[in-house]
């Protein structure tokens, strides 16, 4: 084999949930307030253009999250097989161009040029000189093209972008243009994304469209890492952050009496500590783990992923506090009702009442409040990493970009293209899935219902 | 466009205060777009008059009334249509003109005291707040003025009541204060959407007589909203029945109450619990008020209308499902909107509303069955605590000592205004909640706390049907899954294929389709949810049902359906009923028994015949005066103030603070229970030497 297949556990973990998303998508489709309220969602424009974008990022974070190790070539007399210690992703196997063309230092966008003089030898003598880059317009005879090659590169994505466009249009509109989804949201929200896919395709493979960082590596690369990096953190978080606030919230509404005294205590007690402050102790503490025990990882990548999702649980550990104060105060409500009286009168178990007739009558606080902290989370992390106690530094994130970026911009002239990348991918992404949450909470609030 | 005369050909043509004319109003539905709702309305009220506007939930009344005040909310338009308010047209006038008519010309009081006035501001304050728009007063001039007002709608040492919130006042009280809001600009119209609803009937009463008196005090014209027949009785000069956001009838009270025309004015008083004789079926409309997105083009009660034979004839039929009939004059200022009725054939009310003949009264005092459930000397004390330590400072006394008895195929009903501890009851019997005190017995052995099979059949012996029947099914689950919840809990049934078809026969049982299985609780109408709610409790064969106001969310059409079918499950399967109800008609049409409470304890019980014909306890007397009836013309007993806290009831006799024959003797202990006849006994001191 020429590879061997690395299973991190973040990959784990952002797979499963990906596969309980689908499978509670395949539930909520038999279960019919459920079924409704997803047909309100798909009606509206802007949701389904949100949920386009949204797909659009998971793509490339599950590309980002299948790793493997490249065998390496034979040494003679070798018998086993030997592989790489560096595990690659699918998406760095696809990008591979991109994350090997590296300059020796910064260069500004679809530059040919370095960014900063360099003294070069010639026959005339030492000078100083804007050298061309390795690989940025390197195929270029004439620098006095490049303009004219930009625009021509452009205009094929351009022209690509339409095609595929059209193509997809064709499709839908000729298979079910009567029903009343919202296919003028994703069919927007395509064009978008074609239009910038391929127009970069296009680009990327003969220039740094976002130009290149101190260490001269692809900011484009760089950013679509850290699309991985957010989705994990926005992901893996609520799922440690879900069962607890769940859990407490239904225990201390349902039963009330010391379970709720105790839980309350609880929740208060660490909403009164500095959110910060608990996290920034905590990941120092298991980091001083992880540097006292080297023999626990094969690849940096794994020590890289034991600290995300350590992070995960931290963040995951710290948030539940609001989503159980608002599912107690729902089921203070609720157990009040009279059909959990009806089913009390009957000897219903707890278990099942809670099971039965709390937890669905709670479902659409849950929906809502989740994809609302995921946009939170992304931006904690951005937060957090520019603080310098987020990810591993050989992580890629959106947050670790800024905070390199922040020295970057003191230059004179100021290099400002790593910033702007990371600021627009995740504006763009945390920007879908506010969109999406709003459009959720339209859809699910039984208020809007009738 | 036809208008109903205002007066009787008598009195001379005067100006009427108020003149409605072709008013038509549409709601907004998503994925629709604007459909009529209420269509066509005319109607006019002189000055000092009272005008009822009678109707079922969702017949357009409150929109209507809405309309005048100009106060409509989003998603509903006025589409046609005029309003003259003192020859001015008001339905055309900018928001800033309507802003001083409202006030001045007309003011509205809604039916919900306890959310219409804003808890953070002081009664003074929201009294003054009017007055200093209308009248522009200010300061201490403002103050006297609004102690003024106060006084005026009965509420004791004014001055001090300005500086309270409305926290600190009863739910009369509240209702009264909203009165005071309303008068201070000296209003000449009125519009009251159910005044009363919400209030209990000693309460109802005081506060109908205070608009009266209030009314002929300052020839006011009132525009009275209500569903209840009783209530316009009292009230109304005349009387506009709507359906569907039609207006059908318009009459003089006396007309309107001697002989009502339109097929659904006569069905609503057939369908009234105290027009019919005990033992026979309640008239019950079929089906229920079509939907204002589904509206019939020809007669919008052609679906419902069982009138006389007419029906029968194919081509009055037709006529009826295809022509609208128009509003018309029917002779003495009597309007009907009907085809065929109101030509003067009066004797048909009786006629075709009473479809069954009575069925065979059981004789209540041969009862030899010993009662299925009895309780003695229940008490449910509930602790205040306060402090740090959660110390017990004292016990709410909700229920204190009472004792009764369950038979089978007989109904006990267990009356009372709000805050008397009647529903603490019915949960304490499901033991929903912890009995301080007491004794129970099932089918005469006494029960035992934590004995695993006693209570496994006591779970199935006693079942319950709620008040609201949009909060007792969970929406979130399928009418069989509601149906199959309590067979599997109880193992009643192993499968669920074997519940699914008993399920099945359970809804056929109360009334449904069988399909009706798979379908979710927002599909169905609040009738037909009570019947998936009773069908529930039947679920498990039970032995008791406790029902605790079963119909008192339900429109009176709705309300005779439910009660047929109670009474019919009832024949049927022998069961025992505990009636909760604040409803006198109700129990005087279900019940053999009645016992009447009044803070956590019975003060009268008895055979219900003999406590409505001849209640001895004052409180008994005075709570069946102020019950308004459509007869009227009987004496009120007028009670002053109302229930007390059952954290601290008044010393002696519980009743003695309010009661108008109260002795000294009250003031010192609580009346034993004495024996005025057959199995009638009172808790007061005036029969304690009167043994009979």
């Amino acid at each position: 084999m020429s590879f061997q297949p690395v299973l991190l556990w973040s990959d784990v973990l952002l797979w499963l949930l990906v596969f309980a998303v689908i499978g509670l998508g395949a539930y909520s489709g038999r279960a019919r307030h459920l079924r409704r309220s997803w047909k309100r969602l798909g009606k509206s424009n802007v949701a389904t253009a949100a949920a386009t974008l949204l797909c659009a990022f998971l793509l490339v974070g599950l590309l980002d999250s299948l790793h493997y190790r490249q065998r390496l070539p034979d040494a003679p007399g070798q018998s086993e097989a030997v592989y790489a210690v560096e595990a690659l992703s699918a998406l760095d196997g696809l990008l591979s161009h991109l994350r090997e063309h590296n300059e020796r230092t910064y260069s500004a966008p679809l530059a040919a040029r370095a960014f900063v003089m360099e003294t070069e030898e010639t026959t005339a003598g030492v000078t100083r000189v804007y050298p061309r880059l390795h690989y940025g317009g390197a195929h270029l005879e004439d620098e006095s093209g490049k303009a004219i090659d930009v625009a021509r590169r452009a205009l094929t994505g351009v022209g690509l972008a339409l095609l595929c466009t059209a193509l997809v249009a064709g499709v839908v509109f000729r298979r079910k243009p009567q029903s009343d989804f919202a296919w003028r949201g994703v069919l927007s929200a395509l064009l978008v994304l074609f239009l910038v896919a391929c127009t970069l395709s296009q680009l990327a493979g003969d220039y740094h469209v976002f130009g290149t960082d101190k260490v001269g590596q692809d900011v484009l690369y760089q950013t679509l890492k850290s699309i991985r990096t957010a989705l994990v953190i926005g992901l893996v978080t609520t799922l440690v952050m879900l069962p607890l606030a769940v859990a407490l919230g239904i225990v201390a509404g349902y039963f009330r009496g010391w379970a709720d005294d105790v839980i309350q205590y609880l929740y208060t007690v660490l909403n009164s500590i500095p959110g910060v402050l608990l996290i920034a102790a905590s990941v120092l503490m298991m980091q001083v783990v992880i540097d006292t025990h080297p023999q626990w990882f094969s690849t940096s990548a794994e020590r890289a992923d034991l600290r995300l999702i350590a992070l995960c649980v931290i963040l995951g550990v710290t948030s539940w506090t609001g989503l159980a104060r608002l599912l107690r105060g729902e089921t203070l409500k609720l157990r009040e009702l009279d059909y959990i009286q009806a089913a009390r009168a009957f000897g219903v178990s707890s278990v099942r009442v809670i099971t039965r007739h709390i937890l669905p009558n709670l479902m659409h606080i849950v929906i809502i409040s989740l994809v609302m902290d995921f946009s939170a989370l992304v931006l904690a992390e951005a937060v957090l990493s520019y603080i310098g106690i987020g990810v591993d530094p050989s992580m890629h994130s959106f947050g670790s970009m800024i905070n390199n970026a922040r020295m970057e911009l003191s230059r004179e002239p100021a290099v400002w293209w790593s910033l702007a990348a990371a600021f627009s991918f995740m504006l763009v992404l945390v920007l879908a899935a506010n969109l999406f949450a709003d459009a959720m909470r339209d859809a699910f609030d039984p208020r809007h219902e009738g | 466009m036809i208008m109903p005369n205002p007066h009787p050909s008598s009195a001379p043509p005067t100006k009427p205060l108020l003149d409605v004319r072709g008013l038509a109003l549409s709601i907004r539905q998503e994925n629709v777009g604007w459909i009529p709702a209420v269509s066509d309305l005319n109607f006019t009220i002189a000055a000092g008059e009272t005008f009822a506007l009678v109707g079922e939930s969702g017949c357009g009344k409150s929109l209507s009334a809405l309309a005048l005040m100009r106060l409509l909310p989003a998603g509903v338009r006025i589409e046609r249509g005029e309003a003259h308010v003192l020859d001015e047209e008001i339905l055309r006038l900018s928001e800033a003109e309507m802003r001083q008519r409202r006030g001045r010309d007309m003011a509205m009081i809604f039916q919900e005291p306890a959310t219409s006035l804003n808890p953070v501001l002081t009664i003074g304050q929201q009294i003054g707040e009017s007055l200093q728009t209308h009248l522009g007063e200010r300061g201490q001039r403002l103050r006297e003025h609004a102690a003024e007002l106060l006084a005026q709608v009965g509420i004791n040492d004014p001055l001090r009541r300005l500086s309270e919130y409305p926290f600190q006042l009863s739910g009369g009280m509240k209702q009264r204060v909203m009165i005071a809001i309303a008068l201070a600009s000296s209003p000449r119209l009125l519009i009251a959407d159910e005044p009363t609803t919400a209030l209990d009937v000693t309460v109802q009463s005081q506060i109908l007589d205070l608009l009266q008196k209030l009314q002929a005090e300052r020839g006011m014209s009132l525009l009275l909203i209500t569903h209840d027949l009783g209530v316009v009785a009292r009230m109304a000069d005349r009387v506009g029945v709507m359906y569907a956001g039609q207006l059908v009838e318009c009459a003089a009270r006396a007309d309107f109450f001697s002989a009502p025309r339109h097929p659904y004015s006569r069905a609503l008083f057939a369908a009234l619990p105290e027009t019919a004789r005990a033992g026979e079926r309640l008239a019950a409309l079929p089906g229920q008020v079509p939907a204002f997105s589904a509206m019939p083009s020809g007669c919008r009660f052609a679906g419902r209308c069982g009138s006389g034979d007419r029906l029968q004839v194919a081509d009055d039929r037709k006529r009826c499902l295809e022509e609208a009939p128009l509003l018309e004059e029917r002779g003495d200022g009597v309007w009907v909107r009907c085809h065929f009725q109101g030509t003067g054939d009066r004797c048909q009310v009786a006629d075709n509303t009473r479809r069954d003949a009575p069925q065979d009264e059981l004789t209540p005092d041969t009862c030899p069955l010993p009662p299925e459930l009895a309780v003695r000397g229940l008490k449910i004390h509930f602790p205040i605590r306060k402090g740090i330590l959660q110390r017990v400072v004292g016990h709410v006394r909700a229920v204190d000592g009472i004792s009764l008895a369950l038979t089978p195929g007989r109904t006990l009903a267990l009356v009372g205004e709000s805050g008397c501890g009647k529903t603490t009851v019915g949960r304490a019997l499901m033991r929903m909640l912890p009995i301080t005190e007491g004794d129970l017995f099932w089918q005469g052995q006494a029960v035992v706390a934590r004995d695993k099979a006693q209570e496994k059949i006591l779970r199935q012996s006693l079942q319950m049907v709620f008040q609201d029947p949009y909060g007792s099914l969970n929406p979130r689950m399928s009418v069989g899954e509601i149906l199959l919840e309590g067979m599997l809990a109880l193992g009643a049934v192993r499968k669920a294929q074997e519940g699914r078809e008993r399920a099945a026969t359970l809804l056929e049982q109360v009334g449904l389709k069988p399909e009706s299985l798979d379908r979710y609780p927002h599909e169905f109408s609040g009738g037909q949810r009570q019947r998936i709610a009773i069908a529930r409790a039947l679920a498990v064969s039970p032995r008791v049902i406790i029902c605790d106001e079963p119909t008192s969310a339900l429109d009176v059409s709705v309300q005779a359906q439910i009660l047929n079918l109670m009474k019919d499950l009832q024949s049927g399967l022998n069961l025992a009923y505990l009636f909760i109800t604040h409803n006198f008609a109700v129990v005087e049409y279900l019940a053999e028994e009645i016992a009447v409470m009044y803070l956590g304890r019975i003060v009268e019980s008895g055979t219900t015949a003999a406590v409505l014909t001849a209640p001895a306890h004052p409180y008994t007397q005075a709570l069946l005066s102020a019950v308004p009836r459509i007869e009227g013309g009987r004496e009120i007993i007028r009670l002053a103030g109302e229930t007390p806290s059952p954290a601290h009831p008044p010393v002696g006799c519980h009743f003695h603070p309010r009661c108008p024959q109260a002795t000294p003797e009250c003031r010192q202990s609580y009346p034993p229970s004495t024996s005025v006849g057959e199995g009638h006994r009172v808790n007061c001191f005036l029969y304690q030497g009167a043994k009979v």
